[in-house]
């Protein structure tokens, strides 16, 4: 397969920032004790590099995560397709509680690695932009 | 039309292992009418694999419902291909894009199809308002290709205005994840149901535990 010149669509340091402590939702993703990855809608508090998120979890296998255990939170956002935007947070849970009224449960998220795009970037045919050479 | 899923393009006698909890249930309840007729209406998904190291990796992708399975297309080369080929248990969370219309989010649970996947249901809307969109996923460090192929060298394909219920997709954008599907550049991910549950429920709903 003959290489390919692509285009970086990854957001800048400084968008990143503002869009992760924009988003008042995420994604949460975690794995359960018999491995099956799990994800639901959580409400999202970011505050430094660390963000708080509060969800209910119906299936009862959130309980199982806890401190130091690996969880991905997902942002994304866009009404229009050159405005949608999103990141993807790797990290770890560094603090846990559940509230046993309705079994909600609240985790702080240690980012570890995160990633980003913005498809604006895609919307120009004709704009070069940024080349990377890597591969996805 | 088919081209190789993930699975096929391992080459031949490829599996998608399952390395962990081959005895390990996903959570969820069976997948019921009220499900399916929310897959149907809704393309906003979030793929949740697991990466090398074990731990939860999701995508936000276009996903939708045929024939009794999601779909999803991304880059055969991907980093989410490599994670369905070592373990291709998914958890697939649909979000509406209009939350103030419907605060449902439905989490399924299934497995990753091996075998062919047809791109037909990527390459024309029926014209009733189902998503005809070639489904550009979102992955981290999408870098997408620049190069084309010269037009003697793809198979034409027309290039209506794709809309989806809130997104509409740009023309040239369409026309390169085509063009991507018919080259075998991108490929078809089906998933296999097994599983779903309601985690938000609507008003008054009370199928969210």
């Amino acid at each position: 397969m003959p290489a390919e010149r692509r285009r970086r669509i990854a957001m800048g340091a400084e968008q990143l920032a503002a869009f992760l402590d924009g988003s008042a939702e995420m994604v949460v993703a975690y794995v359960d004790a018999a491995g099956w990855p799990v994800g639901t809608l959580a409400s999202a508090d970011r505050h430094g590099e660390e963000i708080t998120v509060e969800f209910a979890d119906p299936t009862g296998t959130a309980a199982g995560v806890g401190v130091g255990d690996a969880v991905c939170c997902v942002a994304e956002e866009g009404a229009r397709y050159d405005e949608i935007r999103g990141a993807i947070v790797r990290g770890e849970v560094t603090a846990a509680a559940t509230a046993t009224a309705g079994g909600r449960h609240r985790w702080t998220v240690r980012e570890r690695h995160t990633s980003s795009f913005d498809f604006a970037a895609l919307a120009d045919p004709e704009s070069s932009g940024p080349v990377s050479p890597h591969e996805t | 039309m088919t081209i190789p899923t993930e699975n096929a393009a391992a080459g031949p006698g490829a599996e998608l292992p399952d390395r962990r909890g081959h005895d390990g249930q996903p959570p969820g309840d069976p997948v019921s009418g009220e499900h399916r007729r929310f897959l149907a209406e809704h393309t906003r998904g979030f793929l949740i694999t697991t990466g090398a190291d074990g731990g939860p990796i999701g995508y936000p992708m276009t996903v939708r419902w045929c024939d009794g399975t999601l779909e999803f297309n991304t880059y055969r080369r991907s980093a989410k291909v490599t994670h369905l080929r070592r373990d291709g248990r998914v958890c697939v969370v649909v979000v509406p894009r209009d939350r103030a219309a419907d605060r449902r989010v439905l989490s399924v649970w299934g497995r990753v199809q091996p075998g062919e996947g047809s791109i037909e249901h990527w390459m024309h809307g029926d014209g009733n308002g189902e998503d005809p969109t070639p489904g550009l996923s979102a992955p981290p460090h999408v870098l997408t290709p620049q190069a084309t192929p010269s037009p003697a060298a793809t198979p034409q394909v027309a290039t209506p205005q794709v809309v989806t219920p809130h997104v509409v997709t740009p023309p040239h954008v369409v026309s390169r994840v085509r063009e991507r599907l018919l080259d075998g550049r991108r490929i078809i991910i089906r998933v296999t149901p097994l599983t779903a549950l309601f985690m938000h429920a609507a008003e008054g709903a009370d199928d969210a535990g």
